[in-house]
């Protein structure tokens, strides 16, 4: 029989650029600290680990194995995955599973980058086939603006709304002790005003490089009442990926199919019909702020092509309907192998009432995506109700 | 454990030390092929897939992205485990004994030919102390070899037996392993498991699935899975990850000592002797003669030419294919292993179902 599971417990370092006063060891250390402290937990109340992160971006090779030590994780199972933008996430759901199938009781999903001692660009270029892609690869950006271009063809949002999402996310940003970019005063203009990086990306409709690490506890039934007074109760852990080269994917970004079909999956196991009705707040991963309008769509949150009347309309503000990232999202804080287990961190937090200034007032129910990849997906709903 | 999950299909590539015919995709879909035909799919059948594959040995950041449309991953869920394939057969184990998922594909793959082994060892030694002594796994494991003090014949005894029952390389002549250079002392080239490009795939499913399949069948009895400390940081005269994985594993599988079929994969000889000891064989030489009898190392394990990343997938597979055949409820024990000498251990209970 199936397990019921819940995220009861998270911890993130204090996202910046460049950690100099630790190493990565140090780093994951401080998040999976300031996880376990908020429960009077310690490691050996862990029954397994599931560790993410771009190893290739760092340098080392089974980076898991080298940091047993830092994350306690000698003598117990310890899990690796790898999955790009989505690393984050997959270990969340990893966790989830080792969790539900009774493999484990507590499982601690542990994912970080120090992207300041490694170099990103180069190896996201990788990524690419080596024989037919890699050599007109060059890091995200480029990736991003074709994209973004054929989205801004088809939907017709204008820079200006893509503004709004950046202005958004930086203002949210400054309430979230954790985040990296905080400008609460940061203004459309500056923001259409900033460099162009790759038609019609500009740097600050983009998000940035950081350094950090999130620690993500998950217990079974019989743990998560006992260590969380409000445990945000796993409804949906879903995937979906798309094809191997970009040319497959028609349309990417404007259409994202993965999306879509992880959406229509994690909607129906949790019983989501209406999500601007029925979540009280999402956490999504939007790499830029073009990214953010598509996902509006491809979410369900609004019509087809209607990303930017939706921001036009206040909807995902914190004072919307569906306030959309208060954490202030990828946009504001980036290590890779992470970023995506900050948004199951962030919604888990809004879930349990612990979001501090950036708490959304009575959330019952909370949207968590990942993307990475060729436009890959994972999808978490999350609730104060015990499915 | 929540529900079972069942083997009912199994492929594996003819691996070999180059396979220049064919590219990563080419090489994992021929398994992926062989595994649909003898599970009776077709690739749109597969409900999701778990991989494993290892950016450093693959040269590619989320390496995954080779082979997951040819494992079914397209607007499905694919997951990729950066480690042993043991790893990922228990992973998806996990997820189908939960009824989220029926049917998964589980792949694994490694070119090591298109790889500097030296280079991607190298990347897993510690940044501030170790790598400017510019290490590699064979480095680390000769001192575990000198620390152990089993002799090179001993070592010769069991290279020569796993290498007598490979699916894939020829007998080792006499005297070869006396005859193999020296690569750090005491080791010499045969003591390590042979450099090989191949991929395995295999087809997991639920009950329900494999009733309706109705194809021979294996259940993931156990799955033991444990890490150890940093190798420097521990003894590496005894192996805790192993003794912990197949403890873990043989309570899961309620079985209450190792089977008599033992499918071992550690990538050098005198790490077949250690872990022969930990399951209860007796001394090195009570070992070594276990492995000459065929008991340990049926088909020879990773030293019989088992790739890294696929070895622990493909001693689940050789498994799978013999329990098949016996039918009745004989059971066999698979393992993997990931790291350096042997960090993190995997362990698998399979039986006959």
């Amino acid at each position: 029989m199936r397990k019921t599971v819940a995220a009861v417990a998270t911890g993130q370092t204090d996202h910046v650029s460049r950690r100099l006063d630790v190493g990565i060891p140090e780093l994951v250390r401080e998040a999976v600290d300031r996880c376990l402290e908020t429960r009077e937990l310690a490691l050996a109340d862990v029954d397994a680990l599931v560790v993410g992160n771009m190893e290739m971006f760092e340098g080392i090779n089974l980076v898991d194995h080298w940091l047993v030590d830092a994350i306690g994780a000698a003598g117990k199972p310890l899990w690796k995955l790898n999955n790009g933008g989505t690393v984050g996430s997959s270990i969340a759901i990893c966790a989830y599973y080792l969790v539900a199938s009774g493999y484990h009781r507590r499982v601690l999903a542990v994912g970080f980058e120090k992207q300041s001692e490694g170099s990103t660009q180069s190896a996201i270029t990788t990524v690419g086939d080596p024989v037919w892609e890699r050599a007109v690869m060059a890091g995200a950006i480029g990736n991003f603006a074709a994209m973004t271009s054929v989205y801004v063809d088809e939907s017709g949002v204008t820079p200006e709304q893509a503004a709004k999402v950046a202005v958004k996310a930086r203002r949210n940003a400054a309430r979230n002790p954790h985040a990296h970019l905080k400008m609460p005063n940061l203004t459309v203009e500056e923001v259409l005003a900033s460099d162009m990086l790759a038609y019609p990306v500009r740097k600050l409709d983009f998000c940035p490089s950081s350094d950090g690490a999130c620690a993500v506890l998950f217990a079974a039934e019989e743990d998560a009442s006992l260590l969380s007074p409000r445990p945000a109760w796993i409804h949906a852990a879903v995937t979906a990926h798309d094809q191997q080269y970009m040319g497959d994917s028609p349309k990417r970004l404007a259409e994202m199919r993965s999306l879509i079909e992880a959406r229509r999956r994690g909607y129906a196991q949790a019983g989501i019909e209406d999500p601007v009705r029925d979540f009280d707040v999402a956490e999504i991963y939007e790499p830029a702020t073009y990214a953010e309008l598509a996902m509006y769509e491809c979410l369900g949150f609004c019509e087809k092509g209607g990303g930017g009347r939706f921001i036009d309309a206040g909807v995902p503000e914190m004072d919307g309907a569906l306030p959309v990232n208060p954490s202030g999202g990828v946009l504001s804080t980036n290590p890779v192998g992470a970023t995506a287990l900050i948004r199951v961190a962030e919604a888990a937090k809004q879930v349990m009432d612990e979001a501090g200034d950036h708490q959304v007032p009575n959330v019952k129910r909370a949207l968590a995506t990942g993307y990475g990849g060729n436009a890959w997906t994972d999808l978490l709903v999350l609730s104060t109700e015990k499915p | 454990m929540a529900g079972g999950a069942f083997i009912v299909g199994l492929g594996e590539t003819a691996h070999a030390a180059r396979r220049d015919d064919v590219n990563t995709t080419e090489l994992a879909w021929e398994a992926v092929q062989e595994a649909l035909a003898d599970a009776g799919l077709e690739l749109p059948d597969v409900g999701g897939a778990i991989t494993a594959s290892q950016d450093f040995w693959e040269g590619r950041t989320i390496s995954s992205m080779a082979v997951n449309e040819i494992a079914g991953g397209t607007l499905k869920p694919e997951s990729k485990v950066a480690s042993d394939g043991a790893l990922a057969l228990m992973y998806a184990a996990a997820r189908i004994s939960t009824g989220h998922d029926s049917l998964l594909l589980v792949v694994a793959h490694c070119k090591e030919s298109q790889a500097d082994a030296h280079v991607v060892e190298r990347a897993a030694f510690d940044v501030f102390l170790q790598r400017d002594l510019d290490p590699d796994e064979t480095v680390a494991a000769a001192l575990q070899a000198k620390l152990l003090g089993y002799g090179p014949e001993l070592r010769a005894r069991v290279v020569e037996a796993a290498r007598s029952r490979s699916p894939w390389l020829e007998p080792l002549p006499d005297g070869a392993f006396a005859a193999s250079a020296e690569t750090a002392s005491p080791l010499r080239e045969l003591d390590r498991a042979p450099r090989m490009d191949g991929a395995c795939a295999l087809v997991l499913c639920d009950e329900e699935t494999a009733g309706r399949l109705g194809r021979p069948r294996v259940r993931v009895a156990g799955c033991g899975n444990a890490a150890g400390p940093f190798w420097i940081d521990g003894d590496l005269t005894a192996a805790p990850a192993f003794r912990t994985a197949l403890a873990d594993a043989l309570a899961q599988a309620g079985w209450g000592a190792p089977p008599e079929q033992l499918e071992l994969s550690p990538p050098f000889a005198h790490q077949v002797l250690l872990l022969g000891g930990e399951l209860g064989l007796g001394g090195p030489e009570d070992v070594a003669a276990a492995v000459e009898s065929g008991r340990l190392l049926p088909t020879g394990g990773a030293l019989a030419g088992r790739p890294t990343v696929v070895a622990g997938l493909s001693a689940a597979i050789a498994c799978a294919r013999r329990l098949r055949d016996e039918g009745g409820r004989a059971r066999a024990l698979a393992h993997g292993t990931t790291g350096l000498v042997g960090q993190s251990q995997h362990v698998l209970c399979l039986e006959a179902a």
